[in-house]
């Protein structure tokens, strides 16, 4: 896969500024993920299965809208993020009046032959805004009152999200929040404070009941693998880690990973995508897999590092965040590290909105890069 | 790394980078665990495959009838399937052990394994309804001979009243691709039974409950060990039909009574071998004050227990094969005819509500008409000419010339006032012709009222065609009216067509369901009701959702034209009416309308009524295809129906 995303074009007379490491590696996990999809969903790597038609349908997209996002300048970009915020506004509160329940949660809209994660779109567009935000608000510091605007704006979609529900897109847009305001210069001690009231509120949430049986269960069982299991969360975990484990170093072979292609490890196409990865190739693929994503935090927080301004900044370390913990839940719980939150393995997992939401992510990075001094 | 923005930013990035660094030792440290450091456990665990889940799938509600009777049930089948991947290297052992078992060829267990569609994932269903000895047999030497090979207690549809009312309640089967690509599936797995036709799948949502699952811990030698969780299946909804099984049953046999008594009969003009095909036909009885469906038949019909287990391709085709007269056909819904001299009704009430006709006006009956007086000439239905009449005894002798001049009368004022749609067509939309109704059963189709705009679309869609055949045509006569047609006089709605839409002829087409709604407006005054099947939903845990009765149209008709109509309609089935000699005297009086459509090969005969005649409980249609005349055949249909019914209100 070659991407052409920064059109030839010289602005300051230096050479065409591209990240090949970064587009590399974003490139390798995307084809990855190809494969895997083939594998998980008809057992054979075949380039017509429809999970993969979909899926490449949704790369050229994504690599369009990165290739448009890398060839201008972020500043001018990101001059779109009132526009998405209202529309992922708009279409969040959409999902919840019209939207088909999916495991129990209203995240997908139909139109006609495409479903739309709205949540997608917001991560990109609460990225943007909150970086055109904090960046306004830096100097000196960010005060108590810009960090409340910060969290104003991110409070409004992840309200939506919750109701849904879908609990792993809220703490990816936690984490993001947390991420952009720890970079752009918040004291740590009104960190702490919002530590604190968010743990308040999640106490506050329990005790209203608004937290759905499900959450508090797959909880439950992530704290004590003998709670009662009616939903199967403690199976679901308990396979996947067989899955896991059984690959051992080098794992089964591909297409030889029985325990995900049987059918133990559920949604192994989108979620639990890791597991047939870490079946079929051990300890070594996984090595291989998580370090491309090294490479892309590596490659992100450079530019994040190197931008001609704070905007800059904030727009690539944001996208590393949101990538970065993605990673961390989708692999962790198949491992036993974290709770079946339910995250797609940005890149890889099959899911057309999410995959161009992350490349989306990736192009800001690139034109953060190019306008690098 | 290159030069930071500010030194303070550059801190606080570091501290990210080295936070998701240690993020990334974390998990790579927790799969060196459990891949390198306890991979040999879990490889065994998942060799021996150590839970094993299965689907426990849910009953789905039962269907029931008005009074509470059980028409769809369920029973337990015992099914074997397989999951070849954990046959491992006895798979030809196995496949060979399990052929001799049921006593099929090795081959044929191979070939179901393989068949397209089947998915690795899931087990592949070998044997259905196999006997409980066989399923035991396999149960309990699983571990030794029979790896992977499951046997399965399943709940499947049962048919108490075997093929009674068969295209209402529908049918059930295995949820296909397309089917799970849309949004009323999409939460099922592959293999889950939804409805595929009648109220199974406009009502599959209430039917269907929710799957449970079941896990078991295998040991190494694959014997169960204990239960590792278990949730319960919760069963679908029962749907209480409107429908009463006593009238479904009485409705049935009827029509099949009259569709063999017709092809006894003498066709006059002696096609078809001298009798008449009669090959199938269609009742419908509603409740006039509800719009609830208190019978529907259609045949031929079919047999719903043929598609438990699934249903084999020939078999299937013979049911949708039109030369078989494709019994899966609902013709009350799916079916639509010219209904001829039933539609008398429209076009009396459309030239009293518009003034073109009094309840006191008479017009002559003469043996043929010509429009204008001298133009092209119309033939009565008899060559006698029976003389002046009022509307209500044109309806009662079923007079077509009356209705010529009429449709003459207002096809001129039509063309004077420059009105888009005429009288009659928008008097039909009144009586629930045209669009489909919106019954609660699939594939209900559209009925066709032609008028002025109709025709010009028409016109506009086929003109290319007309203009083509009009210069392939050998016939001279045929190619002046396609040479016509294909002018931009083809789009015109013309006074012949007026004429024939007038006696229920031309272009118009009503499903059986909708002359039945038409008679149950006269019956109850004006108001058209959304037929509908389903009464109520009865959930599990006792609560019931009625589901209500509504009103597609209201149009009160005035009671000088009421007069005129009953008046009329009753005469039809006094002594001297065209349906006198079937109806004179029946358990119940009736008041209705015959029709006999032409068609291209034998007419199509209707009755369409309603009984008791002074306060109607039931509006009734009845249709024949090919079946002779209304008065002949499908009239002494309906005497034998309300013959049947009067006992049964008894009961009540």
């Amino acid at each position: 896969m070659v991407f052409e995303l920064v059109p030839v074009r010289r602005s300051t007379g230096r050479a065409r500024r591209r990240d090949t490491v970064l587009i590399g590696a974003t490139g390798a996990l995307v084809l990855i993920g190809m494969g895997v999809v083939s594998i998980a969903t008809t057992g054979r790597l075949d380039p017509s299965a429809p999970h993969v038609v979909r899926q490449t349908a949704a790369l050229a997209l994504g690599a369009g809208i990165a290739g448009a996002l890398a060839a201008v300048d972020h500043r001018r970009s990101a001059l779109l993020a009132p526009v998405l915020y209202a529309a992922a506004l708009v279409l969040l509160g959409l999902v919840l009046v019209v939207g088909s329940p999916v495991n129990g949660a209203r995240a997908w809209l139909h139109l006609g032959p495409v479903q739309f994660q709205p949540s997608e779109l917001a991560k990109v567009a609460v990225l943007m805004l909150l970086a055109l935000l904090t960046q306004e608000r830096r100097e000196p510091a960010l005060t108590p009152r810009g960090i409340a605007a910060v969290v104003a704006v991110a409070a409004a979609p992840m309200g939506l999200i919750l109701l849904q529900p879908d609990f792993g897109t809220f703490l990816v847009f936690g984490a993001l929040t947390v991420a952009l305001l720890l970079i752009a210069g918040a004291a740590v001690r009104h960190l702490l404070v919002l530590a604190v009231i968010a743990v308040v509120a999640t106490g506050l949430a329990w005790q209203l009941d608004l937290v759905e049986d499900y959450q508090v269960e797959r909880l439950a069982v992530f704290l004590d693998a003998d709670a009662g299991d009616p939903q199967g969360t403690a199976y679901n975990t308990i396979q996947a880690q067989i899955a896991v484990g059984a690959g051992g170093l080098f794992g089964r072979g591909l297409l030889a990973g029985e325990q995900t292609a049987l059918g133990y490890v559920p949604e192994h196409h989108t979620d639990f995508i890791f597991t047939v990865i870490a079946e079929e190739t051990g300890f070594a693929g996984a090595v291989v897999l998580l370090g491309l994503y090294a490479l892309v935090v590596w490659r992100g927080l450079r530019i994040a590092a190197a931008a001609p301004d704070m905007l800059g900044t904030l727009l690539a370390a944001g996208g590393v965040a949101v990538i970065a913990i993605q990673v961390f839940v989708a692999v962790g719980m198949t491992v036993g590290l974290v709770p079946v939150i339910g995250l797609p393995l940005p890149l890889v997992s099959y899911g057309g909105t999410s995959l161009v939401a992350s490349l989306a992510m990736i192009g800001l990075m690139l034109s953060v890069h190019r306008a690098a001094r | 790394m290159p030069q930071p923005t500010n030194e303070r930013t550059q801190v606080r990035l570091t501290f990210l980078a080295a936070l998701l660094l240690s993020v990334l030792v974390v998990l790579l440290a927790r799969l060196w665990f459990v891949q390198i450091a306890a991979g040999d456990r879990y490889a065994e665990i998942a060799q021996r495959g150590r839970i094993r889940e299965l689907a426990l799938e849910a009953p789905r509600g039962r269907i029931l009838d008005r009074r509470g009777r059980v028409l769809v049930d369920n029973r337990q089948v015992h099914t074997i399937g397989v999951r070849v991947g954990e046959m491992g290297d006895r798979r030809a052992a196995v496949i060979g052990d399990l052929a001799t078992l049921l006593g099929l060829r090795p081959q044929e267990i191979v070939d179901r394994i393989e068949a397209p569609g089947t998915s690795p994932v899931r087990p592949v269903t070998i044997a259905f309804d196999v006997p409980e000895r066989l399923a035991l047999y396999v149960w309990e030497h699983q571990s030794t001979w029979f790896p992977g090979v499951y046997a399965d207690l399943v709940p499947r549809r049962s048919y108490p009243h075997d093929r009674l009312a068969a295209h209402i309640a529908g049918y059930t089967g295995e949820v296909t691709a397309e089917q799970l690509a849309r949004d009323e599936h999409r939460d099922l797995p592959p293999g889950a039974q939804v409805g595929m036709a009648g109220v199974e799948r406009t009502h599959d949502a209430s039917l269907r409950g929710t799957a449970g699952t079941r896990r078991l811990e295998i040991d190494a030698t694959g014997d169960v060990v204990r239960q590792v969780s278990e949730r319960l299946p919760e069963p679908g909804a029962d749907l209480e039909l409107t429908v009463d099984l006593d009238i479904q049953r009485l409705v049935e046999e009827e029509l099949a009574r009259g569709l063999r008594r017709a092809r006894r009969l003498d066709d006059p003009e002696a096609r078809a071998g001298g009798a008449f095909a009669a090959p199938a036909g269609a009742a419908v009885v509603l409740d006039p004050t509800d719009g609830a469906v208190l019978a529907m038949a259609s045949l031929p019909t079919f047999a719903p227990d043929d598609f438990v287990g699934g249903i084999s391709h020939a078999r299937y085709a013979n049911l949708i094969d039109p030369q078989r007269h494709a019994p899966l056909l609902n013709r009350a819904v799916q079916a639509a005819y010219p209904p001829g001299s039933v539609f008398k009704i429209v076009t009396s009430t459309a030239a009293l509500r518009h003034g073109f006709a009094t309840p006191d006006t008479t017009l002559a009956c003469p043996g043929t008409w010509r429009w204008g007086g001298s133009g092209q000439r119309f033939r009565n239905w008899t060559p006698a000419d029976m003389g002046a009449m009022t509307l209500a005894e044109a309806l009662t002798h079923s007079c077509d010339t009356v209705y010529y001049e009429l449709a003459e009368r207002m096809w001129r004022a039509e063309e004077r006032g420059g009105t888009v749609d005429g009288h009659v067509t928008g008097e039909a939309q009144r009586y629930g012709y045209g669009p489909a109704l919106g019954v609660d059963l699939p594939g209900e189709r559209d009925g066709v009222v032609p008028g002025r705009s109709w025709r010009r679309r028409y016109w506009q869609e086929h003109h290319d065609t007309y203009c083509a055949r009009a210069e392939q045509a050998a016939d001279t006569n045929v190619r002046t009216l396609l040479t016509e047609l294909c002018g931009p006089d083809g789009a015109r709605w013309r006074g012949g067509d007026a004429v024939n839409l007038s006696i229920g002829q031309g272009d118009l087409l009503a499903t059986p369901l909708q002359v039945a709604t038409s008679l149950s407006t006269v019956a109850n005054g004006g108001t058209v009701w959304r037929p509908r099947v389903a009464a109520a939903v009865r959930h599990p845990d006792g609560l019931v959702d009625e589901i209500p009765a509504q009103a597609v149209a209201r149009n009160p008709l005035d009671a000088a034209a009421l007069t005129v109509l009953r008046e009329g309609l009753e005469g039809v089935t006094a002594p001297g009416g065209t349906a006198g000699d079937a109806l004179a005297g029946a358990a119940l009086p009736v008041a209705g309308k015959t029709g006999t459509a032409e068609s291209a090969t034998q007419p199509y005969a209707w009755f369409a009524g309603y009984a008791p005649a002074e306060a109607p409980r039931y509006a009734i249609a009845v249709v024949v295809e090919e079946g002779g005349s209304g008065s002949g055949t499908a009239a002494p249909i309906v005497r034998w129906i309300v013959d049947g019914l009067a006992p049964l209100e008894g009961d009540r």
